[in-house]
């Protein structure tokens, strides 16, 4: 990890990750029949040399610098200076990750109809700083639509959470 | 066959027609615009509105459905980032850049227009190509389906640009995942780690509405600002202009329409493939070395754009030729077909004639109404990137999730749209492309199958691969397609050490 510089250790630590999945992945294969691991071992084999090589691109050498001008015509300096550079603040990502698994939580307990009117609700009132009156007509509206689409047009029976369904 | 020509359009021509192709239309631009939905979904549900038509009526609907699904698809894929359909994903490189620069309605129009364009050539090759294609299909055996789907996924990843080595890194998780679940050939049920909703795989749509629309939305809330990262400068150009574009680049539309014919040819392999394979091509022969795609380059809409249209008509030559479809909307179709007592191949063709020629009308028509709509609507559909991330975030996820939840009704897929929202939003931050991912997450399992098919059928030899000719040619295409950027590269920068060696 030293030769790597700084601003490359997350993708790199990204790197590592998809490749501890790779090998969980071989692993497992070997506990089925060859028939029905021949092809997945093959394809997971062959990630191994290329995660290897793009975090060899990562370090400042002189052969990561190599295998990057082959695969890419460009240095790591020159990819790095085409980098979206917009902060991306960990503590942000876990409250939008939360948002989300809350969203995905309500659907599950109270279903669509009742998770959708109150996250769109909240989101806009509490991240989007909307008037409560705004919130309350997008809310509508959105559930409005899904109800018009899925319920009515389309005739989804859609879900309506683990709670209700202990009622019904 | 002329007289069945004129007996498509006599079909066509009467009120109830019209507003059965006119209610296709529509349900396939809808259909097509909701990320998640699909023509596959379309078609499925309005199986049950054509009980009562009319074998020729329900063909008129469901071509409606089929034409417009792409077309509605694409602009999606330009105003948010988030293709309406798989097969869209391709159109997004350099349709959201345009529309982040404030050329939405030039992107629409040359989108709708190439569409338009695509899919009448598409049709036309449908109806010539037909005689011939039998002998074309049968070309193909597993060893040149694998290559192809080989050939595909370098093709993709060579596309991703200067991303290559991480495109095929994303390309072989794409196929891994797609591993996951019971595998036909043995009855195995595999890396499903003992979940229940795993053991029939990842479905596809749920997981691509989380790898492109939700993964986009956690994006924006991480980003904060509005779809167009500029507000001020967002200026909606005139829709005319894209329109101008695809007769200016005429040869774009052209090649982008035999690769969505052939390819849509080639069951299983779809619009998806050949929306990428025309894109990548695109990019590959541009001449114009200081041409850069993926930073809203015109050609790059037009070039997918006109494949995935196209392949409509060419899906449907195995599905009606041999009863094989070519896609999984084709597959559908032909339920519809056998529902209405129409059995597909030589019988349909001798026997039934007009009816084909009625789908042939079908298409044509729709797609060019298709594309008057869009063109027509694409002002006000452009509006869309000006709208705040905080109203876009909470009801796009939402719908999003609806529709991971609705194809199925199998409230795991509404997690499983989670966990790859999260993957793609890493993928977008480390700049991992997700195009090669989604690319070996369709083919994952056509791949598998087609090798261990040639494995059975040649003993285990795998030097079958390159020792027919067909698949021979596919191995050097895929060499050439992984070595052709480099080379080009080199070539520019010695033209342009010559060139500034020449100006001293």
């Amino acid at each position: 990890m030293r030769m790597i510089p700084e601003s490359r250790r997350p993708t790199a630590w990204f790197l590592l990750a998809i490749l501890a999945v790779i090998l969980a992945f071989i692993a497992v294969s070997y506990t089925y029949k060859p028939n029905d691991r021949i092809f997945p071992l093959m394809v997971g084999y062959a990630a191994i040399p290329l995660i290897l090589l793009d975090l060899l691109t990562l370090t400042e050498t002189k052969i990561g610098e190599r295998i990057s001008l082959f695969f890419s015509a460009k240095t790591p300096e020159q990819i790095d200076e085409e980098v979206d550079r917009t902060e991306r603040r960990l503590d942000r990502e876990l409250i939008v990750f939360l948002w989300m698994s809350v969203l995905v939580l309500g659907i599950y307990l109270f279903g669509f109809l009742a998770s959708t009117p109150v996250f769109v609700f909240c989101w806009m009132k509490y991240r989007g700083d909307y008037s409560i009156r705004s919130s309350l007509y997008s809310a509508i509206s959105t559930v409005g639509f899904i109800y018009i689409l899925f319920e009515l047009v389309l005739q989804y029976e859609l879900y309506t959470g683990v709670l209700f369904e202990l009622f019904d | 066959m002329f007289e069945s020509l004129i007996a498509g359009i006599i079909n066509l021509a009467s009120v109830q027609s019209l507003l059965l192709l006119m209610a296709g239309s529509a349900v396939g631009l809808l259909f097509g615009a909701i990320p998640g939905l699909g023509g596959t979904t379309a078609v499925a549900l309005m199986i049950p509105l054509t009980f009562g038509m009319e074998p020729f009526q329900a063909i008129i609907l469901m071509g409606g459905i089929m034409a417009a699904t792409s077309t509605g698809g694409s602009v999606s894929a330009i105003l948010l980032n988030t293709p309406g359909i798989a097969p869209n994903a391709a159109t997004t490189f350099d349709g959201y850049p345009l529309a982040q620069q404030g050329k939405a309605g030039m992107a629409i129009g040359a989108g709708a227009t190439a569409s338009a364009l695509g899919g009448v050539i598409g049709v036309i090759s449908l109806v010539a190509v037909i005689p011939i294609m039998k002998e074309i299909v049968l070309l193909f055996t597993p060893p040149e389906f694998f290559m192809l789907a080989i050939f595909g996924l370098c093709a993709i990843a060579v596309s991703s640009g200067d991303r290559l080595l991480q495109g095929l890194i994303t390309a072989i998780i794409g196929l891994v995942v797609g591993f996951v679940g019971l595998y036909d050939i043995t009855g195995t049920v595999r890396y499903s780690m003992g979940i229940p909703l795993l053991e029939d795989g990842i479905k596809l749509v749920p997981a691509l509405i989380g790898l492109f629309a939700i993964s986009e939305m956690i994006n924006l809330a991480v980003k904060g600002g509005s779809i167009a990262e500029d507000t001020s400068s967002i200026a909606i150009t005139r829709v005319s202009d894209g329109v101008k574009s695809v007769f200016k680049n005429w040869s774009t539309m052209l090649v982008g329409s035999g690769y969505g014919t052939f390819i849509g040819a080639v069951p299983g392999v779809g619009g998806t493939v050949a929306a990428f394979l025309s894109y990548s091509t695109q990019v590959q022969r541009d001449p114009d070395p200081e041409i850069e795609y993926g930073k809203g380059n015109i050609k790059g809409v037009i070039a997918p754009e006109s494949a995935n249209n196209a392949k409509d008509g060419g899906s449907l030559i195995p599905t009606l030729a041999f009863g094989i479809p070519g896609s999984a909307e084709t597959a559908v179709f032909l339920g519809v077909l056998i529902l209405h007592g129409i059995e597909p191949g030589q019988k349909l063709l001798v026997e039934n004639e007009p009816l084909v020629f009625t789908l042939v009308v079908a298409l044509t028509v729709s797609v060019v109404f298709a594309t008057l709509v869009v063109l027509a609507l694409a002002k006000y559909m452009a509006m869309l990137t000006m709208v705040s991330v905080n109203v876009l975030i909470p009801t796009v996820s939402v719908i999003a999730l609806v529709g991971a939840y609705a194809l199925h009704t199998e409230i795991g897929d509404v997690v499983i749209a989670l966990i790859f929202a999260v993957i793609g939003y890493f993928m977008i931050k480390f700049n991992y492309p997700r195009v090669t991912f989604t690319i070996a997450l369709v083919l994952g399992t056509l791949t598998e199958l087609n090798f261990d098919q040639s494995m059975q059928i040649h003993d285990g030899d795998m030097t079958v691969f390159f020792t027919r000719w067909l698949s021979v040619t596919l191995v050097i295409l895929t060499v050439l397609s992984l070595c052709f950027p480099t080379f080009r590269k080199k070539i520019r920068e010695r033209n342009r050490r010559r060139a500034e060696e020449n100006a001293k």
